[in-house]
């Protein structure tokens, strides 16, 4: 036993000492890999970026999807000074003159861009609803701050930071010059006209096959409708502003068909038709229909069950004249809302926001849907709100009669909470909502 | 035995001396250290020598998403309101109190940071933020991007916001009477938008949000006796007979808190800033 035990512990000591003798002799030995300060690969990322966006001769075009629907598109000009000049389809003025406002980049978790001073960009984030037309407190649901997540040499992919909107940056070319962007926005006002057709619904055809289509210019979204009426398929898309035509973001797929852009619209205003290229190759025109190419007859359910604020910028539109009722001339128009269960005992309301968002006045009543695709506004308990003074208050009546006339509208969503409701009785009546 | 524990002594002593190195420090200089930094423009010279070089008071005015409430939309100034704001928060804040309190003043009472916010903060509750003091060191005023000089109710609602705020900086460090204590706290309430100014106003506070609490209630009657002015007051309190012990209460312990905490005239601190509105809202002749 104890002879057992004095062995045991000289072959401990041993052990020990060759133990110790091995890592003496290894303890240095070492390969130096040549790490780098995550600081310093930063610097170089943030240096890297901002040469990159300083020095695109004619700027970047920016295409901007924001979280909450619709597409916008915009040209940035980078300095070196932390200086960004900005031009914006949003309307004619945004896209003609720039305003120069401040960028930086900063070294967040990823890397990101800070439009960091108010510029129109900011304006689809105003949580204030008479400047981004969206919901008070949220704006249009987009971003002014951007993780930089992919950069090739011409084209950089950007996601918000706070609601994760999409940003792409793509090298402007020659002649995508200083008139591009008011260029791109006049195309698109030009490609407007067929929402000024007599009627609502418009098709499409393309070879053989043939959709009904509804290009919605306000949010920049391009709708196809098809199937059968127990079948209905509906396919929405963003699209991005050029001078020739729009380009899909999600390209539409049918079978042997892809539609990856709409170029060379040629409008007839008057014969109520525009011919067109699908993809700049194939040859395509469209048509417009007194009656509805398709019926979809959960749209009228799904909107009203969405807990969402419907937002008008026209009201009524008919036979190809927006706001026929002019309710924009209303002093301190902002908006037309439709808010399904306004009131707690489930009635709606129409609410024209004027007064720069300090009066609202407007239908109250039911909302009703049936299978069939149709949704009528009945119950009707008469106008509430501020009277807006006599010259102004016909406008609202009239908007209201239309309103609850109980052949009802028919619903086509043309994208992310947008909808457009078109009168059954009337084709020519309908009224844009996002 | 002696000797193992010499070779092991010795092999240690070995070990250690082996792996002595000198690597030199990093120089790389760490990302966002001391802020971030960007290419001075007309603005950052404007703030340089009006609020960092005589209070050392920062202001932060392109977006920082830190600085405010993370889960809220907001957006940043515009830039062409950055100075007009900042002008009159030196001309009708600053300098009155500079004026009455002495050169020091500011500096005893010092606010660390503004920070600029181009629209109201939007509250669940539908009410809108228009500006908070945090800590009796930072104010952030909100809807900047709203302001116009000539605009004399955007200029009163800006200034209001202030004072309020630097008023709460000023209770945060010394704190108001305890008389104040009991003089409406049966009006106090979480939910005080559900009353108009008129409705509080019967009942003894001088805006709806005097009736968030009582410290709300004592910076929104310092703010409404500075900015609103004393006329208004006189016509609240003219209008609601039944309560107007309680507002001239109010209005004396006001004039008593800065005359013993503050040492300064209350009444001269109106008239001046009063004659600051006065030269910002109409136009030089």
């Amino acid at each position: 036993m104890q002879a057992s035990m004095l062995l045991n512990n000289l072959r401990m000591k041993k052990i020990i000492g060759y133990g110790l003798l091995l890592l003496t002799a290894t303890a240095c030995k070492k390969q130096e890999v040549a790490w780098e300060r995550p600081d310093k690969k930063l610097g170089e990322l943030i240096a890297q970026y901002e040469t990159q966006l300083t020095t695109a001769p004619n700027g970047w075009i920016g295409y901007l999807f924001p979280e909450g629907g619709g597409g916008y598109t915009f040209k940035f000009v980078f300095t070196p000074d932390n200086r960004v000049r900005t031009q914006a389809a949003m309307n004619a003025a945004y896209a003609t003159t720039a305003k120069e406002s401040s960028y930086r980049l900063k070294a967040t978790q990823v890397i990101s861009l800070y439009f960091d001073s108010y510029s129109y960009l900011h304006e689809l984030s105003d949580p204030d609803p008479a400047k981004s037309g969206g919901a008070a407190g949220q704006g249009l649901v987009s971003d002014f701050e951007f993780s930089i997540l992919n950069v090739s040499p011409d084209t950089l992919r950007l996601k918000g930071n706070l609601n994760g909107s999409e940003l792409l940056l793509v090298r402007a070319n020659a002649n995508q010059g200083a008139d591009y962007i008011e260029r791109a926005f006049l195309y698109n006002q030009y490609v407007n006209e067929v929402n000024g057709f007599s009627n609502y619904f418009n098709k499409i055809e393309i070879a053989d096959r043939t959709y009904g289509i509804t290009i919605n210019t306000e949010i920049n979204t391009v709708s196809f409708y098809y199937g059968s009426d127990d079948d209905f398929k509906r396919f929405n898309t963003e699209y991005a502003v050029a001078d020739d035509g729009i380009i899909l973001r999600t390209p539409f797929n049918d079978g042997a068909l892809t539609i990856t852009s709409l170029n060379d619209f040629d409008i007839e205003p008057d014969e109520y038709r525009a011919t067109l290229k699908v993809n700049d190759e194939i040859d395509a025109v469209i048509l417009n229909l007194p009656e509805p190419f398709i019926i979809d007859r959960d749209a009228p359910r799904r909107m009203y069950i969405e807990s969402y604020v419907y937002s008008s910028s026209t009201g009524v539109n008919f036979s190809g004249t927006f706001d026929i009722f002019d309710v924009r001339s209303i002093p301190g128009f902002v908006r037309m809302v439709y808010e399904p269960r306004y009131y707690v005992d489930n009635y709606d309301i129409l609410f024209t926001v004027f007064n720069n968002g300090a009066n609202t006045v407007g239908p109250v009543f039911r909302t009703a849907f049936n299978s069939e695709g149709i949704m009528d506004f009945s119950n009707y308990l008469g106008l509430s709100g501020t009277n807006p003074g006599a010259a102004h208050l016909p406008k609202i009546q009239n908007t209201a009669a239309i309103w609850t006339d109980p052949e009802g509208f028919y619903a086509y969503q043309t994208g992310k909470n947008a909808y457009d409701l078109v009168s059954v009785s009337d084709g020519r009546i309908w009224i844009r909502f996002r | 035995m002696k000797k193992i524990i010499l070779i092991v002594q010795v092999l240690i002593v070995f070990s250690v001396l082996s792996c002595q190195k000198s690597d030199e420090l990093p120089t790389d200089p760490i990302i966002g250290l001391g802020g971030d930094v960007w290419v001075p423009g007309e603005i950052d010279a404007f703030i340089e020598d009006n609020f960092i070089k005589t209070y050392n008071i920062e202001v932060k005015y392109k977006w920082d998403p830190y600085e405010v409430n993370y889960n809220r939309t907001l957006v940043p100034p515009d830039e062409e309101r950055v100075i007009p704001v900042l002008e009159a928060v030196r001309d009708i804040w600053m300098k009155p109190y500079e004026k009455l309190g002495g050169g020091g003043f500011l500096k005893t009472y010092a606010l660390s940071k503004f920070v600029l916010v181009g629209s109201a903060e939007y509250q669940s509750n539908g009410t809108i933020i228009l500006g908070t003091a945090e800590g009796g060191t930072k104010i952030t005023l909100f809807v900047v991007n709203d302001f116009e000089p000539t605009n004399r109710a955007e200029v009163i609602r800006m200034l209001h916001t202030i004072h309020h705020e630097f008023a709460h900086i000023l209770h945060q460090t010394i704190d108001y009477p305890q008389a104040w204590r009991g003089l409406s706290s049966q009006w106090y309430t979480a939910t005080w938008f559900n009353s108009t100014n008129a409705q509080a106003n019967a009942q003894g506070l001088i805006t709806a949000y005097a009736k968030a609490a009582e410290r709300e209630d004592f910076v929104e009657t310092i703010a409404f006796l500075l900015v609103e002015g004393q006329a208004a007051f006189d016509a609240v309190v003219a209008a609601n007979p039944d309560v107007a012990n309680i507002f001239r209460t109010k209005e004396e312990l006001v004039v008593s808190y800065y005359r013993d905490v503050l040492n300064i005239d209350f009444r001269e601190l109106q008239a001046e800033v009063s004659a600051a509105i006065q030269s910002i809202t109409a136009p030089q002749s």
